[in-house]
């Protein structure tokens, strides 16, 4: 998705020193969809490293009539977990994050 | 590579193949060059002039991500041993993952080296230099390994099989590499590793285009075969392939993974490439890109360690050296074989010339890296300590491509012939056991401070590599580091489960520590609502600004 500059409405983000409501809510807005990428990517992993770990028989059993076993299929799918959650954490990032990027912070200098 | 493939390599008419390569091999460096004619400050030596859309972004990511341990190690484990394999592939595919999480503090912190996000929650030169230390470790290792690689491909493509070839073709190719960095820097750069993007996925399609065909298109006829060629046929995707199936070693295996996805993200050149990028969205949507072209590439992998386990064998494969580096070589020689018109010899150089690419492409961001580190982290605000000139600034960057090069060459050179392939996961365990932890708390946690940031770079690296030291790749075994000696008493192959989570809690406990030692009150500098409120918005507060100018 493209970046598209921020609406009229977005949030103004004021100095952090000044009691600083607006980067604490910033701060929320950034951990949710951290976590909202992070939380399915880290449990799909945590699945796969301790089936991989402890329960062989598990992760070799084939589907019917193939070749293909359940480990193959488990990474397959972690694969399509990634690629999806990565689509909505670009999307939720640009609506969400981003105006704080662009927004005109009154007293802000640049960065470094 | 062994000799193995060099035999097969260099068995046959190899005229075609030498000729195509030298030419293609000249036609990249001629890009390399003009492509950074216009650069004429460090800044765009270091990270180019941010400009590139995020397509080109994406595929230069792919192509500074995509080293020889994927392609060459990953199919050779697939062939052999199977599933260990395809978990190897998916740890280095999800690591994309965390950098798409890294993206967006890493950009809006406007950094530029490794040295200047460790400085964004420590003042003065302490953690520059912590920086420069982990940086080194990590690009130095990894940029050994990929130079014996090219030494051997380009040796096999000559047709010579022995040691003493190897190392003039490390030496000649490894000059004529950084002698290109020297040049070119970050844009000539960029337009190599998205060179290498697409050669690699071009010549990984046709060649599984090619094993798919000689299997009429029967992918559970090639998992059969292959499972009938592998070291253990009935248990091939099974896990356990690879370190056995005892609660100690698996635990093993599992650090191996972690470090494989926390260290393949935090690799200092992979985050080069996102210093260089425009900005947060594109950094994001480049990624994703990147996820996907790396995602296509460890599928072909995998592909094609299925390939060659049903084609040549896991026996043939593994050869004396007790690696399967080889498979890849060996199998784009055995469908090459098989091929009439010149076709074979046209997929076998496009094999090579995609290796060689990479090897380029990774080549040019380890000692752009490591330079970046020496130079600006190490030099200017270590040594120095004075704004520099651009003119003395963009010298000093190209001196220390020159020297790191120089240094790396010489130790490839040393190394070639030994079995040294250890230095690929070594450093990717230095980078997940440093870069990783620091990184990681420097973004989520402002409580973070320059004690904790020391302790976890020092504890983390001195963990990572003191027990590698001890493990049975440098000693101990066969296909040892130093086979003769004996001095292995640490039982696993790769120490990440112990180097990791210590770096993740000698981090917190010296955050803990420090804060303790320094009281309430932090630094100039040093305040975490400054360091936040950068990272959410990409700005400094104006007190901060000021204060700093």
């Amino acid at each position: 998705m493209r970046h598209r500059p921020p609406p009229p409405s977005s949030p103004r983000p004021r100095d952090a020193h000044d009691g600083a409501p607006v980067p604490l809510r910033a701060h929320q807005q950034a951990s949710r969809v951290d976590r909202a990428f992070l939380a399915p990517n880290a449990i799909g992993l945590a699945v796969s490293v301790v089936l991989g770990v402890t329960a062989d028989d598990l992760l070799a059993q084939r589907l019917p009539g193939t070749q293909v076993t359940v480990g193959l299929l488990l990474y397959l799918a972690q694969a399509l977990v990634l690629l999806e959650t990565a689509r909505r954490f670009d999307r939720r990032s640009a609506r969400l994050l981003d105006p704080w990027q662009w927004a005109d912070v009154p007293g802000a200098g640049e960065a470094r | 590579m062994t000799d193995g493939t060099l035999h097969a390599a260099a068995s046959g008419g190899m005229t075609h193949v030498l000729v195509g390569f030298m030419l293609f091999m000249m036609l990249t460096l001629f890009l390399t060059v003009f492509s950074s004619l216009d650069e004429h400050s460090a800044r765009d030596f270091y990270i180019g002039d941010r400009t590139l859309p995020a397509w080109r972004s994406g595929l230069a990511l792919a192509g500074s991500f995509t080293s020889t341990s994927l392609l060459l190690t990953v199919t050779g484990v697939v062939a052999t041993v199977g599933f260990d394999g395809i978990t190897m592939a998916t740890s280095m595919f999800l690591s994309l993952g965390l950098l798409l999480l890294l993206a967006r503090p890493i950009r809006l912190s406007g950094a530029r080296t490794l040295g200047d996000l460790f400085a964004l929650r420590a003042s003065g030169t302490a953690p520059r230099m912590a920086a420069t230390v982990a940086t080194l470790l990590v690009t130095g290792p990894f940029l050994i390994v990929q130079l014996m690689a090219a030494g051997s491909v380009t040796a096999s493509l000559l047709g010579f099989t022995s040691v003493g070839i190897q190392k003039v073709c490390t030496v000649l190719i490894g000059c004529l590499v950084v002698t290109c960095g020297v040049l070119s820097g970050a844009k000539g750069l960029t337009s190599v590793q998205v060179l290498a993007t697409t050669v690699v996925g071009a010549a990984m399609l046709v060649v599984c285009v090619c094993t798919i065909r000689a299997f009429h298109g029967d992918i559970d006829a090639l998992i059969g075969a292959a499972a009938q060629g592998s070291t253990r046929p009935s248990q091939y995707l099974d896990s356990g392939g690879m370190v056995g199936n005892g609660s100690t070693t698996r635990l093993g295996f599992a650090g191996g993974q972690l470090s494989l996805i926390l260290g393949g993200a935090c690799m200092p050149h992979v985050l080069n490439r996102v210093y260089a990028m425009k900005d947060t969205a594109t950094a994001r949507r480049s990624i994703r890109y990147a996820t996907g072209v790396v995602a296509f590439l460890c599928a072909a992998v995998v592909l094609l360690g299925f390939g060659a386990a049903a084609r040549i064998g896991a026996r043939e494969i593994i050869g004396e050296w007790g690696n399967g580096d080889d498979a890849l070589m060996l199998l784009a020689r055995s469908l090459a074989e098989g091929m009439e018109n010149g076709l074979g010899s046209l997929l076998f150089t496009a094999v090579a010339c995609a290796l060689f690419l990479c090897v380029l492409a990774v080549v040019g961001g380890t000692t752009l890296a490591a330079a970046g580190a020496l130079a600006r982290d190490a030099y200017q605000h270590g040594a120095r300590r004075e704004q520099p000139s651009r003119a003395s600034e963009l010298t000093t960057a190209r001196v220390a491509v020159a020297l790191f090069g120089a240094v790396g060459i010489v130790l490839a050179v040393i190394a070639q012939g030994h079995s040294a392939g250890f230095l690929a996961q070594l450093a990717t365990t230095v980078a997940a056991s440093t870069v990783a932890p620091a990184l990681l708390y420097t973004f989520y946690w402002s409580r973070y401070n320059k004690t904790g940031l020391l302790w976890t770079v020092y504890g983390g690296a001195s963990l990572s590599v003191g027990l590698y030291l001890f493990s049975s790749a440098v000693s101990g075994s066969r296909t040892a580091l130093v086979p003769a000696a004996d001095f292995a008493w640490f039982g696993q192959s790769n120490p990440a489960a112990i180097s990791v989570p210590a770096a993740f809690l000698l981090g917190w406990v010296g955050s803990v520590v420090g804060r303790r030692r320094a009281g309430r009150t932090p630094a100039v500098g040093e305040d975490p609502l400054d360091t936040d409120m950068l990272l959410l918005t990409g700005r400094l507060p104006a007190s901060v600004t000021l204060r700093r100018r």
